[in-house]
């Protein structure tokens, strides 16, 4: 479409998803469509000269057509979620203070895999656990081993138990199986998860290729979906996701 | 960025809304700690380590998250209560477009478990016990209702808002604030068979119906009957005055408040929340729960000292039987505050005059419940308990009415609700013809044409 010059032509999108995000903790989803509110939402920032409505519904009965059409045009690309009559936005509200920790979730020499950890923020939190908790810790990275990582690996050995690394595709199932079997025949046990992993190659929609655009979201999708497919009968204390 | 989703990383934002989309389901269906956080900007490392990128943020009002602090949000996200946090440091209060101004949240220790299992234990016994069972398709409950079916028609004619017999909702002249009033007294007139419906045209399907005057005498007769009846008592009389006045109010000659609560006298109503069977069953049941909350409380701290607030206590209808018991059972010993609050100085006088001397605890205090408890001089997370009393129904916003009430409580304090849960042509008939009754801007969870709340209001915590 923008090949043929809609870019600079006004256009009304209305896209609609089904039980696609959540509203609350006790609301069930399919995240399968979820990615479309990431997409639509950037594109309506790129070309403000559409309309876009991004709707999220609950079931395949009852849509307020009438309503649809009447919710105001977010320049942002904004979602109205329609759950049970009620139409949501998705709004930020800030801690006033700080939470009390009781109880800390990590475990004094515990076994953590980091997948895309060896470098950003994922490393920055492998350090932490390293130097507070003796944690033994497991990077998953595509790249083969080299020497950036070594570094990194001989420089964390000064404080504590030396990280692992593991060089494995987490977008694809086999790879990630055989890397948890590896990990699996080293240590008994594993006590939590880290997503870590990143791929930033930001373009425009009309100046990114398949390949970009696949490559950034795969990194997410695909990896959360190995990583719950492969360690889901893990008696873990804990997964974590870290999204920028 | 799952929040941001900036032009530019279209890949990336999709990604990003998914994983936010997945993390939530997985933490359903896992039984293990699911948490997410979302990154603000980090300045540190990786590409936007730049000094260019990093003026670019600072303009825009971000500062960069350093190691530390993350490290300190990701240990309080992994032992805290919630499943998804953002962590973003901003130097300017709007840098982030789509964060709360008015609203935070705060998390309150919780030094005790919750009493909730009792108090419902105790409650659920309370009401098996009941000794009346209301039948509202009693011969004489419908009898009433055609009454004043034909007496809300009568006094509509009266008026003339019917041209041969027919009316258009959006032809009627009247002050608008009783617009949405005259619709469902239309609407209710149709179910009934009194009036045809058809879209916003509604036409009298009788017309030869009985003249004014004996209709009313017809009344007087039964109200004999009715008037023997305690449940009934207060009712006939609240909505012989209202339905009486009716033409009056309708024209803006008088004031619904004035025939509600005749030269200022709260008689009338008051007998609708207390001294009468249904009320004081209700009531009861309120402060016992109230009674096995403190009981739990002080099992767990002997010391404890009880703060109960009272959102729009009116005439007092439940604080009296609250007092009561608290009396009865010498818990009254045990309470620091009764905070008596209401929007209106006379409901506080009034108090101050019937309850202060014999409930020393007694504070009165003026509390819009709509507005923040804080800016009002509240001190947030310090009431044990919160009760309310057909009262929180007559709010804009559900949602923001709930959220203020609980601001008021502490970590496993309790909120106690006596609402409605029906709406009938009485309460239409009556209190209906406030203002307030109208305010609701929420429809979708209120019960239809009414602003009562249904009880699924417990699934908006």
């Amino acid at each position: 479409m923008l090949n043929l010059g809609y870019g600079s032509h006004s256009l009304k999108w209305t896209i609609l998803t089904q039980k696609a995000l959540p509203i609350g903790t006790s609301d069930a989803i399919n995240p399968t469509h979820a990615s479309m509110h990431g997409l639509i939402s950037s594109m309506a920032k790129e070309y403000p000269i559409w309309e876009v409505r991004l709707v999220d519904f609950e079931s395949d009965e009852d849509w307020p057509m009438h309503e649809l059409f009447a919710l105001p045009v977010s320049i942002d690309g904004d979602a109205f979620v329609y759950r049970s009559g009620q139409w949501y936005t998705q709004k930020l509200v800030p801690f006033q203070r700080p939470l009390p920790v009781q109880k800390s979730k990590y475990r004094h020499n515990g076994v953590y895999v980091v997948i895309g950890g060896a470098s950003g923020i994922g490393a920055v939190w492998s350090e932490v656990m390293i130097r507070n908790y003796q944690a033994q810790i497991i990077w998953i990275g595509r790249r083969a081993k080299d020497t950036t990582i070594q570094s990194k690996i001989d420089q964390l050995s000064a404080i504590g138990p030396t990280p692992e690394y593991i060089s494995a595709d987490a977008t694809d199932r086999e790879s990630l199986q055989s890397a948890y079997e590896k990990i699996k025949q080293r240590h008994s046990k594993i006590n939590g998860i880290v997503h870590s992993a990143i791929v930033l190659l930001d373009h425009g929609i009309f100046n990114m290729t398949e390949e970009q655009f696949h490559a950034a979201l795969s990194t997410k999708v695909d990896v959360s979906v190995r990583m719950a497919q492969v360690f889901t009968k893990e008696p873990l204390d804990f997964v974590l996701f870290f999204p920028l | 960025m799952s929040f941001l989703k900036s032009a530019g990383q279209s890949n990336y934002a999709s990604g990003c809304t998914f994983k936010d989309a997945f993390a939530s389901q997985l933490a359903k269906e896992w039984p293990c700690t699911v948490r997410l956080i979302n990154w603000g900007y980090w300045g540190s490392f990786g590409v936007v380590n730049s000094e260019v990128y990093k003026e670019r943020m600072a303009r825009a009002g971000m500062d960069s998250i350093e190691p530390p602090e993350a490290m300190e949000t990701l240990d309080t996200l992994l032992a805290g209560p919630f499943d998804q946090v953002a962590l973003v440091k901003i130097t300017k209060p709007t840098a982030i477009k789509h964060m709360s101004q008015e609203e935070w949240v705060e998390y309150y220790q919780e030094p005790f478990p919750s009493t909730i299992k009792k108090v419902e234990k105790r409650m659920l016994e309370k009401i098996a016990l009941n000794t009346f069972i209301p039948n509202e398709n009693s011969n004489s409950s419908t009898k009433m209702h055609r009454f004043l079916c034909e007496l809300l028609l009568k006094q509509l004619q009266s008026l003339m808002l019917f041209e041969e017999g027919s009316l258009r909702l959006s032809k009627v002249k009247l002050n608008p604030i009783y617009n949405r009033w005259l619709e469902e007294s239309l609407t209710v007139l149709a179910q009934n068979n009194y009036l045809n419906r058809d879209k916003d045209s509604f036409v009298i399907i009788d017309k030869n119906t009985k003249e004014s005057s004996l209709l009313w005498a017809e009344w007087d007769q039964h109200k004999v009957e009715w008037l023997k009846d305690d449940n009934k008592k207060p009712y006939v009389l609240l909505v012989e005055q209202t339905l009486r006045c009716l033409p009056a109010i309708l024209k803006g000659e008088q004031l619904p408040t004035d025939t509600l609560f005749p030269d200022g006298s709260m008689e009338l109503v008051e007998k609708i929340y207390k001294h009468n069977p249904i009320a004081d069953f209700f009531n009861e049941i309120l402060a016992d729960s109230i009674l096995s909350h403190i009981e739990e409380r002080l099992t767990q701290d002997a010391s404890t000292k009880i703060k109960i607030l009272e959102i729009g206590a009116g005439t007092g209808g439940t604080s009296a039987t609250v007092f009561r018991k608290l009396y009865e059972s010498q818990l009254d010993k045990k309470v620091q505050e009764y905070c008596y609050t209401d929007l209106s100085q006379a409901f506080l006088r009034h108090a101050e005059e019937q309850y202060a001397p014999q409930s020393p605890y007694l504070k009165g205090k003026i509390f819009n419940v709509e507005q923040s408890p804080e800016q009002q001089d509240f001190h947030l997370g310090s009431y044990n308990i919160v009760i309310a009393t057909n009262v929180l129904h007559a709010t804009r916003n559900i949602r923001q009415t709930l959220r203020n009430a609980k601001a008021l409580l502490c970590n496993n304090g309790c909120l106690l609700i006596n609402e409605l849960s029906q709406n009938t042509l009485f309460h239409h008939l009556t209190f209906g013809l406030l203002e307030g009754w109208w305010l609701y801007e929420d429809q979708e969870i209120r019960i239809p044409g009414s602003p009562l709340l249904s009880p699924k209001i417990g699934k908006l915590f």
